[in-house]
């Protein structure tokens, strides 16, 4: 990595606090596609989006919050897209940037909508990056199957009929993978994190 | 896991599944006791929708009481780089205790004190809109006017970095949601509790705020079980112009009331007392009184159905507490108890053993209120049960007039019959007459006579007059004595019967010529044999022309037909009728049966019956019911004749052709059973419908 200037590193620490969220969406999007897995890192494709944002930084002409991560989840979605490209899934995701930064939106208002409702362990609050870090740790360790159906919601809010459809599988078939998916995934997450 | 049981369950979880999809909300534990044979795993999986469903976009899955707020952003998003504890103004946030549509509510303590109260923030993403914002203030400025024992105070109205926030007293028993069941069993502590309620909420009302979320998750109960109502969070000014306007009205939908559901703009007091109504329902029987297990269920509950009377549910509990509750939870806010304060008076009453001042409708104002719910089912059936009515008037009264008619013919007809049978008689008279006329003009009888040689006589009488037709011939003297008689008894002979009319009748006819002279008598009681009988007498004159006037008589045979043999037919019976001979030669309405299928041949009753007849200007007539007084010992001719009368021209007699009722109007009578059968038939099927049709709205499927 390289060291900026001295007049940047405010902007780049500024940056970096969105390192672990971004970090959670690129793996569930890497999560939802398990194939890509062993040639990718989550935190690589971060890391390089946190350069680009950085070289870039000039081009940033909001103001908020809200619209730095925006722009920030453009970025990453446009990193994404390359390392798909680059490992031969261009064909299969065609239009994959523009769909990607959908899909990283959907990830991002669901993954905040969940944590505004999860009340589960009000005592043993984390912060909200852990958390969301936990969920998406617990994500990736779900078996194939499951984690395919819970993410196919998740990313792109497919109706069970439309993912039943696309996986081949009847309606029950697809609402007992999510209903034993949600049922690891609370028993994933009570877990002692074993990394 | 069982491969039968695992796709069971998975066709539930994709019903579930679906209907969140639908948008609809489903109610977790209705799902859970619909399945029981999966109960824990239903009840893991919406535990899991409830933590996952926003993760997984389908928003939080399980039906919960939680307001909602239909105005609101479904995105319930907040400032995540913002953890919800710590400090907060002035004061330390200790932890979560609660969340509703549009705050988030913390125990907190005001920092450098021992003191913890309650704060009520609205969440991040309810700031969007300076909308939200101005109703949060107004709602708080309105809440902490009200200073009520049993309301929750408001201590401090403040805003925070940008966010508004309003703390209150922290009362740490716990809401009466999660306290239903301590109160089961014990009505009078339940009408104690909703009493105390609904004055809260009454004091509230007169302050010109409504509740509009009364439930019992907004009634909290302190350590020594007062209630405290909490949460007048969308409690807005009564008439102020502004948040319910142009939308659908915010609250929990179980307990809201129809109007409000309706999205009806101007809502009033009522709608706090049908919530009042709900908990004391719930209370009273452990059930909401309008459950559904998805939202539409519920809304249509409300809207469409009556609850199920608790006493249903609770067999034992008080008629009038029943009432009591029923009436809060009436669809029409008119008729629901005018103020909250009504309801606890009325609570009161029942407290103190009174009379309550409502009671449960009676079945005429439950028919009422079901007519003004399902008017056009209603009208239709009042038109169709007003065409049967009238069809039906209007048939039995044409049947009427038709069995009229009918009646009036068949009297006609035996009446022609009789007229007819009558001639036949006189035929027959006359040749009974016509032996006992030509020998009360015999000179040898009067030479007899004359002589009293009475062996003569007699011998005269065995020999001219006496045959089978007559029973006995006799001569009376013209003082009415008999003097001799054939076949010879000797009982009567001497003995004076010139009260009988045989006797009388034959003298007045005296001057007559030819078979006027002949007369019939009236029926008389023979001393010979006790028996009812009648007799065919002649006048003659044994001394001349100017002589006194003797008497032959010859009594007709006890068993005499009179020629009737024949006369009847299967329908049509035909009876002869003579005046009873009561001495006096006058005017008698007493006749008696003297000939009638019934009698056997050779034999007949000793006592003949009789029967009243009255004179009308065509001949007689009976009672308008006759009846046969021969059933008395036939009781086949029991019941109802129609009767036709003919006198026998020249006598006293009188021919009776009757038909029996049932046989002569007997079409008419059967049209009639048809008719009255078809119209019940209808009746009851309408009925049958309508009762449906109600049960059906009654219990949704």
């Amino acid at each position: 990595m390289k060291i900026m200037g001295a007049e940047s590193d405010s902007d780049k620490l500024a940056l970096d606090r969105y390192r672990g969220y971004l970090c959670s969406l690129a793996r569930i999007q890497l999560a939802a596609r398990p194939w890509l897995s062993p040639k990718l890192d989550a935190s690589d494709l971060v890391q390089q989006t946190l350069l680009k944002a950085h070289a870039a930084r000039d081009q940033f002409r909001g103001r908020s919050p809200e619209e730095l991560t925006g722009w920030l989840r453009q970025i990453l979605a446009r990193t994404l897209a390359n390392a798909l490209r680059t490992f031969g899934q261009a064909k299969r995701d065609v239009g994959a940037e523009c769909s990607l930064e959908a899909d990283l939106d959907a990830s991002r208002s669901r993954l905040d909508a969940w944590l505004a409702a999860d009340q589960t362990s009000p005592s043993e609050r984390a912060g909200a990056a852990e958390r969301v870090a936990a969920l998406t740790a617990a994500v990736a360790r779900m078996p194939d199957d499951q984690r395919e159906v819970v993410l196919l919601k998740h990313c792109q809010g497919l109706s069970l009929a439309e993912i039943g459809e696309r996986l081949g599988r009847t309606d029950a078939a697809v609402a007992g993978l999510l209903r034993r998916g949600l049922q690891r995934l609370r028993e994933l997450m009570t877990e002692v994190p074993s990394t | 896991m069982n491969p039968v049981e695992s796709d069971d369950l998975d066709a539930i979880t994709a019903n579930i599944l679906r209907a969140i999809e639908r948008g609809e909300v489903p109610d977790a534990a209705a799902w859970v006791a619909r399945h029981p044979a999966h109960a824990a795993e239903l009840a893991d999986f919406f535990a899991d929708l409830d933590r996952f469903g926003p993760f997984l976009g389908m928003g939080s899955a399980a039906a919960s009481d939680e307001t909602v707020d239909y105005r609101q952003s479904a995105d319930r998003a907040v400032d995540v780089a913002e953890g919800p504890h710590g400090r907060f103004g002035e004061y330390e946030l200790l932890a979560e205790i609660g969340r509703g549509a549009m705050g988030v509510v913390y125990r907190a303590r005001p920092v450098g004190t021992q003191m913890v109260v309650a704060l009520k923030q609205v969440r991040a993403a309810g700031l969007d809109g300076t909308d939200a914002v101005q109703r949060f203030r107004e709602e708080v400025l309105t809440a902490s006017g009200l200073k009520h024992p049993n309301i929750v105070p408001i201590y401090h109205v403040g805003e925070q970095a940008g966010r508004p926030f309003y703390t209150m007293a922290l009362i740490e028993g716990g809401s009466l949601e999660s306290q239903l069941a301590r109160f089961r069993d014990d009505p009078r502590e339940i009408a104690r509790l909703v009493a105390k309620i609904a004055r809260a909420v009454h004091y509230a009302h007169q302050r010109q705020v409504l509740h509009r979320d009364l439930k019992p998750g907004n009634v909290v109960l302190d350590e020594s079980g007062e209630p405290h109502v909490a949460d007048f969070g969308l409690a807005t000014k009564l008439n102020a112009a502004g948040a319910s306007e142009g939308g659908p009205a915010a609250g929990s939908l179980p307990w809201m009331a129809p109007e409000a559901v309706r999205g009806d703009p101007t809502l009033t007091t009522a709608i706090d007392v049908w919530a009042l109504g709900g908990i004391l329902y719930e209370l009273l029987t452990g059930k909401r009184p309008f459950p559904g297990e998805t939202r539409s269920d519920i809304r249509h509950a409300i809207l469409e159905s009556e609850p199920i009377p608790p006493r249903t549910l609770v067999p034992g509990l008080s008629r009038d507490l029943e009432a009591v509750c029923l009436k809060c939870l009436v669809k029409d806010p008119d008729k629901r108890y005018e103020s909250a304060m009504a309801l606890a008076l009325d609570l009161d009453r029942w407290l103190r053993d009174e009379p309550v001042r409502t009671r449960r409708a009676g079945p005429g104002e439950r028919f009422a209120r079901m007519c003004r719910r399902h008017p056009a089912l209603v009208g239709g059936m009042a038109a169709l049960g007003v065409l049967l009515v009238a069809g039906t008037l209007a048939a039995l009264s044409v049947a009427r007039a038709q069995e009229e008619r009918l009646r009036g013919e068949v009297c006609r007809g035996n009446e022609f019959a009789a007229r007819h049978v009558a001639s036949t008689i006189l035929g027959r008279l006359e040749q009974l007459g016509d032996p006992v006329l030509t020998a009360a003009g015999d000179p040898e009888l009067h030479r007899a006579c004359g002589a009293n040689d009475w062996p003569a006589v007699e011998n005269f009488l065995r020999m001219k007059l006496h045959t089978e037709a007559f029973a006995t011939v006799y001569i009376l003297d013209p003082e009415g004595t008999i003097r001799a008689e054939w076949p010879q008894r000797r009982t009567v002979v001497g003995q004076n019967f010139r009260d009988r009319d045989y006797f009388l009748g034959a003298v007045a006819n005296a001057d007559r010529r030819g078979r006027e002279r002949v007369h019939l008598s009236r029926v008389f009681t023979s001393r010979n044999d006790g028996l009812d009988k009648l007799a065919i007498s002649a006048p003659l004159r044994p001394t001349g022309a100017d002589g006194p006037v003797w008497v032959l008589g010859a009594t007709v045979p006890t068993d005499a037909r009179l020629g009737l043999t024949g006369l009847h037919d299967a329908r049509r019976k035909a009876v002869l009728l003579a005046p009873r001979d009561t001495g006096v030669p006058s005017q008698t309405s007493d006749y008696v049966i003297l000939v009638h299928e019934a009698y056997s041949p050779g034999e007949r009753p000793a006592s003949l019956p009789s029967v009243k007849l009255h004179q009308v200007d065509t001949g007689f007539a009976a009672d308008e019911d006759y009846a046969d007084p021969v059933a008395a010992t036939h009781p086949d001719y029991a019941g109802r004749w129609l009767a036709g009368f003919a006198p026998v021209p020249g006598t006293e007699l009188v021919v009776l052709v009757q038909q029996r009722y049932d046989e002569a109007v007997a079409p008419q009578g059967a049209f009639l059973r048809r008719l009255l059968a078809s119209v019940g038939g209808a009746f009851g099927l309408a009925l049958l419908l309508v009762a449906g049709l109600w049960l059906a709205r009654r219990r949704p499927a």
